[in-house]
């Protein structure tokens, strides 16, 4: 547990030399994007922090006056904190989207081994609900996701980590009901389907991911092998429709997934009427080992953090910028067989986040992209534009939050931001209306 | 340790693993012999339930009811007849809604009974009642599960003798206001219970009855409660309160005619006859000897310091208070169980010291089936849905060896297995099933596949045919020159059909031909091969078609360029094979470095590139490697 954290704190040795590399590429990408404008907000808020505030442990840091930024009217304040008591780094935050609009607004934190729900009260505070701690303390999670149960329409949370078992609470009754072993190794995150809450996709250390069927067991499909990823799975994602998956990780490459093939199809209809008592054979787990699509031309470190944004992809590396680019050429409709050509449209710049394990979050409508950074800061930057280049960009920052922050996510509605960092804070930043 | 055991006690008690009487050193508490099993063969099973059934459907017959007496000692009426009104009372099947089950009676009929007959005179007749068998028999209204005879017993004083009848019918018909001076007992004896187990055969029988008079005439075991078997034993055992009670004395028997209803007085049954009499428990007597032996128990902490020691009269266990009758089955006991302890026995003057010290090597580690770990939570072994096969795991708790076992000793399956390929859990079901037997899994294929479809400098038909071939070498895994042969000819066997309709003859040909060169077939297995292959031609109409067109158009092609080039397919239906490694015998089709049109720039590679075309065709054929 100790020794990831480290691991996360600072990128493998065997990286200096791409980074020394990239730095420079970024330093051009630098000059060429200077002339956008958008980045150049980030740089209006490189303000120090207040060198008083260096005893920040054991206390709380509310009330405390948020860090606008100069140029632009800021658009969330900060509200409060609070510590969670085992003090280890938080990886990861989920709101439940699931929960709609006059619902409250319901975010889980994991780290350690523990899970934590909390609610986001109108107005002020963080609400701690329930708390779940792993009977194993080397247990550390990393991701957890929202579904919900099709028949009762209660939610359900799946958390996983080091230990590489996926596990699903029902916070409806406090129990864990369901686990999942399988992966060689930690579990990096962890999604649901879109439009089916009974599928959820686990991205692992042991180079692969895999797609369960919480409803009937079955582990449907793993994607990976000789085509698939060369080292850690860091993050993946599914499109609007859930017809893809891309995913990404330490070999710098990203690669997409169909899941509307007819075998695949035909896999996930399978696991639905799969009856463990009726056979003695286990469930025929399709094995996936060629990517639909595959690129290592975007990043050059590993790659922790991707989102679909319409067929665009939004991905990012430890080289200080989250790049929006489409596999295949910018006019194609569809994907083309064989491609292997990508093009980027766009590159959000930040500052000193250079450490892999930082994940960007964006709220349900896709309107407001946030991520946090190794010193504190969070940079928020404004989707609703025609065109990303000009998305307006600001920095969050409060003078007691310093450590980095793993995860950022927003409400539903983008009017609540969560940031959870190392020192086992939650931030609770809102929107001024 | 102590903690654990107390809690494994209370777990032993509510869901035992084992059964202590079952275990070989503790014999004593099998409270059943097992001299039946001895001489038991399964062939007696058919008998056995034969005559079960047998004895299942009453004989037509009478039981007889012969009243001797009624005996009370502390009755000082001066009455000399009893009445006896015998009742069978008919149980019915008890429906979930009925709060108690339902019942019919049925009255038999009524008898006088002398009260405290004199032992020396007794009266020489007797009065009888004569129950028909057929009365058990199931009838056709609800069914009657169990049968019991009910006993009232009437005692009016002896003035009023006359007038008994009346007085009678009086009770009978308003029931609770009852003279002062009748007295009212009751007793009830089941004939047979709800498992249709036939309780009474012929005998003497004293049967306790209960006074009513004071209370309600409901039958006592209206609330059934639980007795303990103690106070039964005490009630049983003690003859002077049994003999102080109230008592009716009868004789029964089953005859096949009933009886008349005065008999004379029969002679009692004699008494080693009467299984009453043998005694059920035989308990208490073999405690004596052992009484006086005092066990204590001494606690060794870690470097010798004794500091505890408690004193115990008897041989139970002090953790889980079960009582081992001997010192020998107490020490056993405490090693095989408690083994998170060692136990040295020490003999004294008094009895037995035991010397209890933590045990250093004791393997705490879980033992249990690894399935039950990792099954979901609504998942159990014994769920609704049917049976679900689980996996052995034996906790080997005795083993008789030289060593001291001290540590656990199991066998099964204790552990977990995973499959290879998706690192799932095998569950026990699963285990008969080799999953992961093949050695050409579908992404090799693929994979091989789409490597050969990379190469730029072999043509489309070269690449269908090597595909074939190194697929088939891969499936059956031929691994060395001598299985070419074999190899080659259930290459023809599988795969000549689907081979000749993707018009692959000619390369096939040129492959066996290089397969010769390289020395890896002779010269008789490349001709047998062939025309095995040419067998399959004449076989399948279609076949011919194809070789037919293939033919044609070769022939135009050469028509229409001249003899020069040679291999050109504009259709893609002649697949030409490249013959730059083949020597003088496929000379003549060897290319000329002219390539058609249709050829893109990409094959046109495969001409001049004669030396990659070696390395290519080497790493294709392993086998070809090999030879070289």
């Amino acid at each position: 547990m100790k020794e990831r954290s480290q691991e996360k704190s600072k990128p493998l040795p065997k990286d200096d030399l791409s980074n020394s590399n990239l730095e420079e590429d970024s330093g051009d990408d630098g000059d060429e994007t200077s002339s956008v404008g958008s980045t150049s907000t980030t740089d209006n808020t490189s303000r120090s922090a207040t060198p008083t505030n260096r005893l920040r442990k054991g206390r709380r840091g509310k009330k405390r006056f948020s860090n606008p930024p100069k140029t632009l009217k800021p658009i969330y304040k900060f509200s409060c904190s609070i510590k969670e008591d085992h003090g280890q780094p938080l990886f990861g935050a989920q709101f439940n989207h699931h929960l709609k609009e006059g619902q409250p607004f319901v975010f889980a934190a994991v780290g350690s081994n523990r899970v934590t729900i909390y609610e986001c009260p109108e107005g002020n505070g963080i609400k701690l609900l329930q708390c779940y701690a792993d009977p194993d303390l080397d247990e550390n999670f990393y991701t957890c996701a929202w579904s919900y149960d099709e028949d009762l329409g209660k939610p359900l949370l799946a958390v996983a980590g080091s230990r590489g078992v996926v596990r699903i609470l029902n916070p409806a009754t406090m129990s864990c009901i369901r686990h999942y072993i399988g992966h060689g190794h930690a579990i990096n995150e962890l999604k649901f389907h879109p439009k089916d809450p009974n599928l959820l996709l686990s991205v692992s250390k042991d180079h692969s991911l895999r797609l369960w069927n919480i409803k009937s067991d079955v582990c449907i499909a793993i994607f990976g092998g000789v085509e698939g990823h060369r080292d850690e799975v860091l993050s993946a994602d599914f499109d609007l429709l859930g017809n893809r998956i891309m995913s990404c990780g330490m070999d710098h490459s990203l690669k997409l997934w169909r899941l509307d093939k007819d075998t695949m199809r035909d896999a996930i209809k399978q696991s639905y009427i799969w009856n463990p008592n009726r056979n003695t054979r286990p469930f025929d787990c399709l094995k996936e080992n060629f990517p639909d699509f595959s690129t290592r031309d975007i990043h050059r470190n590993y790659v922790d953090c991707v989102r679909w944004y319409g067929d665009f992809v939004f991905s990012k590396s430890c080289e200080n910028c989250i790049v929006c680019w489409k596999p295949g050429r910018l006019e194609d409709e569809n994907l083309r067989k064989g491609e292997t050509s990508s093009t980027v449209i766009h590159r959000f710049e930040y500052k000193e986040c250079e450490i892999w394990f930082v994940r960007f979050a964006m709220d349900f409508w896709q309107k407001i992209l946030a991520l946090g950074n190794q010193t504190g800061k969070v940079f928020v930057w404004d989707l609703d534009v025609s065109d990303p280049a000009q998305a307006r960009a600001y920095t969050l920052q409060h003078p007691r939050c310093t450590t980095a922050i793993r995860q950022t996510s927003l409400s539903r509605n983008a009017n609540i931001l969560i940031c959870v960092c190392d020192d086992g804070t939650v931030w609770r930043w809102d929107k001024i209306v | 340790p102590t903690q654990i055991y107390r809690y494994l006690r209370t777990r032993n008690m509510c869901s035992p693993i084992f059964l202590n009487r079952t275990l070989t050193y503790m014999k004593h508490r099998m409270s059943r012999p097992h001299r039946n099993r001895q001489n038991f063969k399964v062939d007696s099973l058919l008998e056995k339930v034969n005559s079960r059934r047998d004895a299942m459907t009453i004989q037509p017959g009478y039981i007889n009811l012969t009243f001797l007496g009624f005996n009370n000692k502390s009755l000082d009426y001066n009455a000399q007849i009893a009445q006896v009104e015998t009742v069978l009372l008919k149980i019915s099947h008890k429906k979930r809604k009925d709060s108690s089950a339902p019942s019919m009676q049925v009255t038999l009929g009524t008898a006088d009974v002398p009260i405290n007959p004199n032992e020396q005179h007794l009266p020489l007749t007797a009065p009888t009642i004569s129950i028909p068998t057929e009365s058990f028999n199931p009838s056709s209204g609800p069914l009657v599960k169990s049968y019991i005879l009910l006993f009232r017993v009437k005692i009016t004083p002896d003035r009023d003798n006359d007038d008994e009848e009346p007085a009678l019918k009086k009770r009978k018909s308003n029931g609770s206001t009852l003279e002062n001076n009748t007295k009212l007992y009751g007793a009830e004896l089941t004939v047979y219970d709800k498992h249709n187990r036939c309780y009474l055969s012929d005998g003497d029988y004293d049967i306790v009855v209960q006074d009513f008079s004071t209370n309600s005439r409901n039958s006592p075991k209206k609330h059934s409660s639980w007795e303990n078997v103690n106070d039964l034993v005490e009630t049983c055992g003690n003859l002077d309160a049994f003999m102080k009670g109230a008592v009716l004395k009868f004789k029964l028997n089953w005859s096949p005619e009933a009886s008349a209803r005065i008999v004379d007085r029969p002679k009692p049954y004699p008494l080693q006859e009467n299984k009453e009499n043998v005694p059920l428990i035989t308990n208490g007597n073999d405690n004596n000897n052992i009484e006086k032996l005092q066990i204590v128990y001494q606690f060794v902490y870690n470097n010798n310091s004794r500091q505890q020691t408690e004193a115990c009269e008897d041989l139970h266990c002090p953790w889980c208070s079960l009582n081992c009758n001997q010192l020998y089955t107490l020490l056993k006991h405490l090693k095989l169980c408690h083994s998170r302890f060692t136990f040295t026995y020490v003999p004294i003057s008094v009895g037995a010291r035991i010397d209890v010290a933590i045990n250093e090597m004791y393997d705490g580690s879980y033992t249990g089936s690894p399935h039950d770990l990792i099954s979901q939570p609504s998942v159990c072994a014994f769920s609704r849905n049917g049976p679900v096969r689980r996996a052995s795991v034996t906790h080997i708790l005795v083993y008789d060896c030289e060593y001291d076992g001290q540590r656990p000793f199991i066998t099964g399956h204790n552990r977990l297995y995973h499959h290879t390929t998706t690192c799932l859990p095998i569950y026990p079901k699963e285990m008969d099933v080799d999953s992961e037997g093949e050695n050409d899994p579908e992404w090799l294929q693929n994979k091989t596949m789409m490597m050969i479809d990379e190469f730029t400098d072999v043509n489309e038909g070269e690449k269908e045919l090597m595909k074939m071939w190194n697929l088939h070498v891969m499936k059956y895994g031929f691994v060395g020159d001598c299985q070419i042969p074999l190899a080659c000819q259930m290459f023809v066997q599988h795969k000549g059909k689907e081979l000749l309709l993707k018009n692959l003859y000619k390369n096939f040909v040129v492959h066996m031909c290089s397969l010769f060169d390289f020395g890896l077939v002779s010269a008789v297995c490349l001709y047998t091969t062939i025309q095995k292959l040419q067998e399959i031609v004449g076989e399948t109409g279609a076949i011919r078609t194809i070789l037919k067109e293939s033919r044609e158009a070769q022939m135009d092609n050469w028509s229409r360029s001249g003899n020069l080039s040679l291999n050109c397919d504009k259709s893609g239906l002649i697949k030409t094979p490249n013959t730059g490694r083949k020597t003088g015998n496929v000379g003549i089709q060897r290319r000329k470095g002219t390539p058609t049109p249709s050829e893109g720039p990409a094959r046109r590679k495969s001409v001049c590139g004669d030396t990659s075309r070696k390395r290519l065709s080497l790493s294709l054929n392993k086998n070809d490697q090999k030879s070289s």
